[in-house]
């Protein structure tokens, strides 16, 4: 067991430094000059040279490419351009809203997924299964950010029961002492409630909207594992023993059922974590996301390229711990 | 409705409340209940004035800082020698704008000419203080025109090639509360240039506090460090959230109405329509901050109001003179000929705009439309195609910039058109740095740009805009000794009457070149509560909110 995590923790060096050179290629082959957005445009051509100097543009790609590797094991990811801060600062700023907000739409997406995926699987083509079925299409279907639009009119502008987009408190309401940044679980350590019951409005709308989008796949998997599962011959045997149905379906099916879900719901974190760009542009929600937008929009490259640095690293992470994870669930697996 | 919508928000919150306490709250103390707390934070609730916008604080260093965000904040922590002057609009209660050659004391409560107007001498307000108790004086005025000259913001550029000044000896302490700036000689733009915001003065003795052998001006430091003196002071700055301004108690001027200013960070132009109409905020800012299709949409709207007003910003297309066959100035006149302008004025800009008809806008001084005879005639471009040689026409592409959603629309007005003259246009659409960057380096053919001046002054427009000299901002590469000579000659004329005389004939000169496709001079336009007066729009468009005040 251990010898299997030191193998796949070794693995994960190699994969991380292909990442650093593809999000530094990257950057590299995209149009615009950075040293011309930051000089502005009264910039002489002197200023633009002295200002690519200064950014290292005018060495060889791969005295850059170390500037930028050596610089990214520092901790040193650049500086932005439109906010003036180090990239680093603006990430940590902005982590925690983004890791909220993909923890509570995980949240959504398998406390309502999974339960409606049994009930469909074991009711199946019932009336039950085919409205699983509408609201799986429809999250699929339809885009994010149209979700988040028709939640936003109808719940904020025609009824007013959600909060307007602007954040993740209330005007007036201080943000809860830091522990982890996640505003509700400080604000529940802490004890301050009012915090808490604003952060939770908050987070509510864009929460669904981005549990919507990903509880689809999650329910079509889980519903057709399940279905398999059902009718495997360990499951015939035990209907055949007489177990109670409850008994058979949450004791034995779904404990079987979920082991290749814990894969799925890593993938789904590590979408999540990325894919959310769209959903805090739409809520004004302060992540790295809706950070990434707007840097793209200014073609401000030091964000864009640690954006896409950080949600590598977030998958590479995630499928190490999904792969540990896998062996200790699944003896089978460490064997190989 | 405002209060009914506040009670309903409160009810909502203190049912999801009720529901968390039900589940888990119970463990934690009573006493650690909110309901207190609550009370008292209305009681002493400041006047709030809420923006939303979509723009932020690159820099806080007044000599190089960019943004629109960075500009508004610091137009309103920090305070100027002079301001532009405003004045009523008649019919729009409320509402205020500039005039040309019209300045008011700030910081400096008079000023004075002498020797023909090339020493400005201005005496320095008695009494005032920056926020760190430190007294503004002469030398602080000297210090902060010091530093825009030397230190590595873009204003060493400015200062230079339009104050005419090269030497910091040229800013001089008479005594404490007595500083001139002497130019070389008289320049009709010289109050224009004081009065940006960019020459914001400084607390020298905090600043040089920071300064560092290797960083002299502290340029690091004020990047992130605001020593004020203006009337607000900016008490927190959280990029993609808010950035608030409160009240500069110590202000020399009577405190403005709003106590604090909440500035939000609304990145969708959708939320920034539905805050408005919900009445969540009190204003839209930025550039544009809303499209004149939003903007059109909220006409008539209950409990708003639009305030527009024309601006100087012009709308063209660029058409690269180094790249055939725009160096054909018939291709160009074709071109002209062909822009349905008739068209994109009511179905992209729905009337928040004029139709440009000379390089200069028709608010500056010297305007003079009278040379120009283009309009959409695509006969008339066609037999210009064929003098110029291009009777079948030719194939091309057309950069405009990702997200501006007027040159989108005008692009695709115009693609259509020209396919009619045999013209067959690509369009591309280019972020904002790419574009920068393909422009600079003339790779584009042709492309939808813009040009704002800060400065109400045909010179300084004409200077950026048609000197070959003018590199990065002449995007056209346009060159024409004739104009190249008339610029320097005029540049710094004090006689006014022959100086506009000149730019009249500059701009008779651009029109017969065809220098620009002529597209359109936008409108300033806000959209608010209808409770919300004393609205200033002046020559560089950022708000200051000292003067804005609700009624009712």
């Amino acid at each position: 067991m251990g010898q299997y995590i030191f193998k796949r923790i070794l693995m994960v060096i190699p994969t991380l430094i292909g990442v650093t050179i593809i999000t530094f290629t990257l950057a590299y082959l995209l149009p615009g000059n950075p040293a011309m957005v930051k000089a502005g445009p009264f910039a002489t051509p002197e200023h633009l040279a002295a200002m690519e100097k200064e950014m290292g543009l005018d060495r060889p790609v791969y005295v850059q490419f170390w500037r930028y590797i050596s610089g990214v094991a520092r901790g040193d990811l650049g500086q932005s351009s439109s906010t003036g801060r180090q990239v680093l600062e603006d990430f940590v700023q902005r982590i925690p809203a983004t890791l909220e907000l993909t923890l509570a739409s995980l949240l959504i997406a398998v406390g309502i997924g999974i339960p409606l995926a049994v009930v469909s699987a074991v009711r199946r083509d019932s009336l039950l299964d085919h409205i699983c079925r509408i609201i799986g299409v429809g999250g699929v279907a339809m885009p994010t950010f149209w979700t988040g639009i028709l939640l936003l009119y109808v719940l904020f502008y025609q009824l007013g029961l959600a909060p307007p987009p602007l954040g993740r408190l209330s005007p007036g309401v201080s943000a809860p002492t830091a522990i982890t940044g996640l505003y509700t679980i400080d604000s529940l350590l802490t004890g301050n409630l009012t915090a808490l019951a604003s952060s939770l409005h908050h987070l509510l709308l864009p929460a669904v909207t981005l549990g919507f989008s990903v509880m689809a796949p999650l329910t079509r998997m889980v519903r057709a594992t399940m279905l398999e599962v059902l009718s495997s011959d360990y499951i015939r045997a035990a209907e055949a023993s007489g177990l109670p149905q409850r008994q058979i379906v949450y004791g034995d099916a779904l404990r079987n059922t979920l082991i290749p879900v814990i894969t799925l719901i890593g993938v789904i974190f590590g979408f999540l974590m990325g894919g959310n760009v769209v959903v805090e542009l739409v809520f004004g929600w302060p992540g790295i996301g809706n950070y990434a937008v707007t840097s793209l929009m200014s073609k401000d490259a030091q964000p864009i390229q640690s954006f896409v640095l950080f949600v590598s690293v977030v998958y590479v992470m995630v499928n190490l711990i999904v792969d540990i994870a896998y062996a200790v669930a699944d003896p089978r697996i460490r064997l190989r | 409705m405002k209060k009914m919508e506040e009670s309903h928000q409160r009810l909502t919150s203190r049912r999801e409340f009720l529901k968390i306490a039900g589940g888990v709250g119970l463990s934690f103390p009573l006493a650690n209940l909110p309901f207190s707390r609550l009370r008292r934070a209305n009681a002493a609730e400041p006047r709030t004035l809420t923006v939303a916008w979509d723009t932020e604080i690159d820099t806080l260093d007044p000599a190089s800082f960019k943004t629109i965000g960075g500009y508004t904040t610091i137009a309103n922590i920090y305070d100027t020698p002079i301001y532009w002057g405003v004045s009523p609009i008649p019919n729009k209660e409320g509402f205020f704008l500039s005039k040309p050659h019209d300045f008011v004391p700030r910081m400096a409560e008079s000023w004075s000419k002498e020797k023909d107007g090339s020493v400005l001498v201005f005496k320095v307000r008695k009494g005032m203080k920056f926020p760190s108790g430190n007294p503004v004086t002469a030398h602080s005025f000297k210090y902060s025109f010091d530093r825009g000259l030397q230190s590595p913001g873009y204003m060493r550029i400015v200062i230079p090639s339009l104050l005419a000044i090269d030497s910091p000896d040229q800013f001089e302490v008479r005594d404490d509360y007595t500083f001139a700036i002497r130019l070389k000689s008289p320049t009709p733009m010289a109050m224009d240039i004081i009065a940006l915001s960019n020459n914001a003065i400084l607390d020298h003795l905090e600043v040089k506090k920071h300064a560092t052998g290797e960083d002299p001006w502290a340029t690091q430091w004020l990047k992130r460090n605001a020593v004020g003196g203006g009337p607000y002071n900016l008490i927190k700055n959280i990029p993609g959230v808010e950035i608030i301004l409160e009240a500069n108690n110590g202000f020399y001027q009577k405190p403005p109405f709003f106590e604090r200013i909440v500035l939000k960070f609304v990145p969708n132009e959708a939320d920034r329509v539905m805050l408005l109409k919900k009445k969540a905020i009190d204003m839209v800012a930025g550039r544009p901050g809303l499209s004149p299709r939003n903007v059109k949409s909220l006409e008539g709207e209950p409990g708003l109001k639009i305030f527009t007003v024309p601006d100087t910003t012009c709308h063209f297309v660029s058409m690269n003179q180094k790249k055939p066959p725009y160096d054909n100035v018939k291709v160009r006149q074709a071109i002209n000929y062909a822009i349905p302008i008739e068209a994109i004025m009511p179905n992209v800009l729905f009337g928040y705009g004029r139709v440009m008809k000379t390089p200069v806008p028709d608010i500056t001084p010297s305007y003079d439309p009278s040379a120009n005879q283009f309009k959409f005639d695509l006969n008339k471009a066609k037999a210009l195609l064929k003098e110029a040689g291009y009777e079948k026409g030719f194939t091309t592409t057309m950069a405009i910039r990702l997200g501006w959603a007027p040159h989108e629309m005008a692009a695709t007005w115009m693609q259509r058109e020209f396919e009619n003259i045999g013209i067959r246009m690509n369009i591309v659409k280019e972020t904002d740095a790419t574009f920068r960057q393909s422009m600079s380096q003339g790779q584009h053919e042709i492309s939808i740009d813009s040009w704002q001046s800060w400065v109400n002054d045909p010179f300084y427009h004409l200077q950026f805009n048609f000197n070959s000299k003018a590199a990065g901002t002449n995007v056209n590469f346009y060159s024409n000794p004739i104009v190249d000579k008339l610029i320097a000659e005029n540049m710094h004329e004090p006689n006014l009457e022959k100086r506009n005389a000149a730019s009249r004939e500059i701009q008779k000169i651009i029109i017969e070149d065809a220098v620009w496709g002529f597209l359109w001079y936008d409108n300033w336009t806000r959209v608010m509560k209808s409770d919300i007066f004393g609205l200033e729009k002046r020559w560089d468009t950022f708000e200051r909110y000292q003067t804005v005040y609700r009624k009712g």
